[in-house]
């Protein structure tokens, strides 16, 4: 009985050390877990509220452009027709591909909104292929310097979350 | 005593074993970092890219980024590089030296102007000044002109002072030959229509590839901020690109607009297209009397 008991005490002696070397294996492996899953977490949130921060900023300096600002003093304002001149350029690939440098992967359009219920839509810009897309809406003031008439429009961009 | 060393060896393995597991986790650790690292470093580098192309494209504005990279010019784009990582400025109009460190960005529009009539835009360019650079102009011809432009971390200096000027990277600008050479100095010799780019050797000047075509204080001041013959004319390419395509859409845009306009709109619009047609003529024909006709006509100017 006292041999089997000292048996037993010298075999937990003997996988003692194997024990602690296993349970501090696992509190590392654990520790470094939570760390990586952290890390990701937060360079996931940067990725993303840099993103939104780009979208906003970059459909607020389409209305400083050349090719689509007013060429009165009218602030937030595009042009019906450079608007429609600049869709038509856009056809063009090569066109597309110069001003990719400034768009990235995007689809950009305009919904100019009639008083008579009358929407137009007026697509600038298209150059994306993703589905997991995420749009951001601004608005703005579209000019047809024709009739001399402003009317409200939303200026949309489309981009791959 | 057996048991005691078997006891003592077990623990030797278990050491052993204890210190494999920590240089398998250490090198997972330090696998992670670098990867996570070298992540931060790509974002910080593309962030910067495209902070560099959106600034490009606005007009007057100036700002300080942190960033330190060096860029080149490779087949006729600027392309920055950070580390192992790099990222192409693709059709950026931008003036780029080849190292920089936080960076000052300064951004011009190029545009034909008539005192009481709407500009005709053709573009904009982007200068980033070294913060580790001391940039100097000649007070000589063009200078305010185009200190002007290169805003405040540029310094006038009398012809005759140049070579007493000390830095530790030095840039400097002249409408008239340069003579004296101080160390560590790239010249810039502007002229009606060549820029020239010179590096200083022992006390002398010596010509970096050759002068290249160019007009305007604008695009001088591109040459000033690039300080490489390279750099500049990739700059430059890209800003004469934007200008095209930004004619051909006035010129669109206008000849949509003859059948809608009315009739004494109408030959106007027709005239502005057609001279607007070719990037050549625009500078060659006073377009703004066009553009001037247009607007005290009551008519859609560009």
């Amino acid at each position: 009985m006292m041999n089997d008991m000292r048996g037993n005490k010298g075999q937990l002696q003997t996988l003692e050390p194997i024990l602690i070397t296993i349970f501090l294996a696992l509190i590392i492996g654990i520790l470094l877990l939570v760390y990586v899953r952290i890390n990701s977490s937060q360079q996931t949130t940067a990725v993303s509220t840099q993103r939104n921060q780009e979208d906003v900023a970059t459909l607020a300096r389409i209305a400083t452009l050349p090719e689509l600002k007013c060429s009165n003093a009218f602030e937030n304002c595009i042009d019906e027709q450079k608007a429609k001149a600049f869709s038509f350029m856009m056809a063009d690939a090569k066109s597309r591909i110069f001003y990719h440098a400034f768009f990235g992967d995007a689809n950009i359009s305009i919904s100019a909104i009639g008083l008579d219920g009358n929407n137009e839509q007026i697509p600038l810009y298209y150059s994306l292929n993703s589905t997991n897309v995420k749009t951001t809406i601004t608005y703005f003031t579209i000019y047809d310097p024709v009739t001399n008439t402003r009317r409200f429009a939303t200026l949309m961009i489309t981009r791959p979350t | 005593m057996k048991g005691q060393i078997e006891i003592s060896f077990q623990w030797i393995m278990v050491a052993i074993a204890g210190a494999a597991f920590l240089l398998i986790f250490f090198f997972t650790f330090k696998a992670c970092t670098q990867v996570g690292n070298a992540q931060i470093e790509g974002t910080t580098l593309k962030a910067a890219a495209t902070t560099l192309s959106a600034t490009a494209w606005q007009a007057e504005v100036t700002k300080n980024i942190t960033l330190d990279a060096t860029a080149d010019c490779i087949g006729g784009v600027i392309t920055l590089h950070q580390g192992n990582s790099a990222q192409q400025l693709d059709l950026v109009p931008a003036f780029l030296p080849g190292t920089m460190h936080d960076p000052q960005l300064i951004t011009h529009q190029i545009a034909l102007t008539l005192p009481g009539v709407p500009p005709i835009v053709l573009g904009s360019v982007l200068y980033a000044l070294d913060d580790n650079t001391d940039y100097y102009v000649v007070k000589e011809g063009n200078y305010r002109q185009l200190a002007a432009l290169l805003g405040a971390r540029v310094k006038l200096v009398d012809a005759n002072q140049v070579s007493s000027v000390s830095g530790k990277n030095i840039v400097i600008a002249s409408y008239t030959q340069l003579t004296a050479a101080p160390q560590n100095a790239r010249g810039i010799y502007i002229t009606n229509d060549h820029i020239s780019f010179f590096q200083s050797k022992n006390g002398a000047w010596s010509q970096i590839g050759q002068p290249i075509p160019s007009a305007g204080d604008v695009l001088a001041g591109g040459a000033v901020a690039s300080a490489d013959p390279k750099l500049f004319a990739c700059g430059q390419a890209v800003t004469a690109k934007r200008m095209k395509y930004l004619l051909q859409e006035y010129v669109a845009r206008n000849n949509d607009l003859i059948p809608l306009a009315g009739d004494k709109c109408r030959s106007l619009l027709s005239d502005s297209a057609s001279v607007m047609s070719s990037t050549s003529s625009i500078f060659s024909s006073n377009i703004m009397t066009y553009q001037q006709a247009l607007y005290s006509a009551g008519c859609p100017v560009i």
